[in-house]
């Protein structure tokens, strides 16, 4: 556990010290929004209530890989891998603390992004705010085990770049099906229904067991 | 009854051309594999 | 090759042996089989989709399975048996997804639908890709195997989470939910079987092939790297 606190603390000290992931992530984000405008001239309509939560979480797919990319990128530079998979711990908690830090930036960037969209497409996201970050939250949970444990196989090869989102995308479904359901009901209906709940919660708990015992493996002197 | 004929006939050729593919590889790395013998005793 | 090697090679003969009478067999049944009333002969198809893609979930299970075994005992012969299992099962994987549109074509009159079943088997097509690509993408060795090992792992366990998914919110599915059990008529019992025993066996010659084949390059990479290996050998 003490190792986790550091290692999340390590990660948000360079991340608050240079900034240069969020900003990536954010920019990105933005642009995508942008692409939304141009993609859909109708975009104002009342059709856009209904697709809110597709595009959204598009977005937020595209800032996770972003993100991720460099999750472990920073660390080969640093020659500072082979030093993580030596801390004298379970190395899952050098996983538990990376990945919450990834989970930490992706929540971070949603919050702007969906802020972002709402503002241009002129969609009231702030009614239901609370409801909302609840859902991004437990899709972040989801998304970031799997995008850390992948982002550390995937540094290691070559076309990292590419590699990643081929890796990653696949394993995502249920996950977003579970976050876009939930993001959908929630702007519906107010609130996300019991069974997404459910079902991003145990892909949550599923997903966080698995990739803690596989980082074992993934890191390597 | 095309339609039929088309995927029978990829399936067919698909998996005819794969244990094809197998069996002339397998019998590639043999020859090589006799091959590092006989330069490795020479 | 400590044992398994000659076992898994004379399987494979037995089974390339039993798969010439068995495909003779299949394409006799297949051929004479009764033509459906209600969707013609296009019906024949069915009796090579539902094989194929038992073929793929079953290729993707020996991906995990060995995968699991090679980070728990890390020896390499799992691991190049995973391989096989990946490869035979995307193969198989793909002909499935092509031959049930080819299907649907005739009989919905569309090639693609976004049937909960089809999307999940796309996805998990999808991951067996990218678990291929994984492997060329890194530069080989141990690492390389335990990270396909790990990510095998991942994707079966994609599998029930997918179906869970649907459980939850699909249901609406435009896959013919009884096509293997009760809806097959008079006479097309037998060729639906030949159909899965065939590829069924089909399936294991093809996989044991592979590994075969993946472990001739081990043992001649192993000679060409270290000659002296085989010179110790010779003198030992």
């Amino acid at each position: 556990m003490r190792v986790l606190a550091a290692i999340l603390w390590k990660d948000l000290i360079t991340e608050w010290r240079s900034r240069d992931r969020v900003v990536a992530m954010l920019v990105f984000s933005l642009l995508v929004v942008i692409v939304y405008h141009f993609a859909l001239p109708e975009g104002t309509g009342p059709d856009i209530a209904v697709h809110t939560p597709g595009l959204l979480w598009v977005v937020f797919v595209f800032a996770a890989l972003i993100g991720l990319n460099r999750a472990f990128a920073m660390e080969l530079e640093n020659d500072a891998l082979a030093g993580l998979a030596l801390i004298p711990a379970d190395r899952g908690w050098v996983f538990a603390g990376k990945a919450v830090a990834n989970a930490l930036l992706l929540f971070l960037v949603q919050g702007l992004a969906a802020a972002a969209f709402g503002l241009v497409f002129d969609i009231d996201l702030a009614a239901s705010a609370l409801p909302l970050a609840g859902v991004f939250a437990l899709g972040t949970l989801g998304i970031a085990p799997v995008g850390t444990l992948l982002s550390a196989m995937a540094v290691r090869t070559r076309f990292r770049e590419v590699l990643l989102p081929i890796l990653l995308l696949p394993a995502l479904f249920p996950v977003l099906a579970g976050a876009v359901e939930g993001t959908a009901e929630v702007l519906r209906d107010g609130g996300p229904s019991f069974a997404s709940v459910q079902l991003l919660l145990v892909v949550d708990g599923i997903y966080w067991i698995i990739c803690f015992i596989g980082f074992d493996y993934v890191l390597d002197e | 009854m095309s339609y039929v004929i088309a995927a029978y006939g990829i399936t067919g050729l698909t998996l005819g051309l794969y244990a094809f593919h197998l069996l002339r590889s397998r019998a590639r790395e043999r020859k090589t594999l006799v091959g590092t013998q006989e330069s490795n005793n020479g | 090759m400590n044992g398994l090697g000659p076992i898994a090679s004379r399987l494979r003969t037995v089974s390339g042996a039993l798969l010439g009478i068995l495909l003779v067999t299949y394409v006799y049944t297949v051929a004479n089989a009764p033509i459906d009333s209600v969707q013609g002969v296009i019906q024949k198809i069915l009796y090579v989709h539902p094989p194929l893609a038992y073929g793929a979930y079953l290729g993707f299970v020996v991906t995990a399975v060995c995968g699991g075994l090679y980070l728990w005992r890390a020896d390499e012969k799992w691991d190049r048996l995973a391989i096989a299992g990946a490869e035979v099962g995307v193969i198989f994987c793909t002909l499935m997804i092509v031959t049930g549109p080819i299907w649907a074509k005739g009989t919905w009159g569309k090639w693609w639908s976004w049937d909960p079943r089809l999307t999940v088997t796309l996805l998990l097509w999808f991951v067996y890709l990218a678990y291929l690509l994984l492997r060329s993408f890194s530069e080989g060795g141990a690492r390389t195997a335990r990270f396909a090992a790990v990510y095998g792992l991942v994707g079966i366990a994609l599998i029930p989470l997918n179906y869970f998914v649907i459980e939850i919110f699909g249901g609406r599915g435009m896959h013919p939910e009884n096509l293997e059990r009760g809806s097959l008529g008079e006479g097309m019992g037998l060729p639906f079987l030949m159909g899965n025993l065939t590829l069924f066996v089909a399936f294991w010659w093809f996989v044991l092939a592979r590994w075969e084949l993946e472990n001739l390059r081990a043992l001649g990479l192993a000679k060409r790297a270290d000659p002296m290996a085989r010179a110790r050998e010779e003198i030992a």
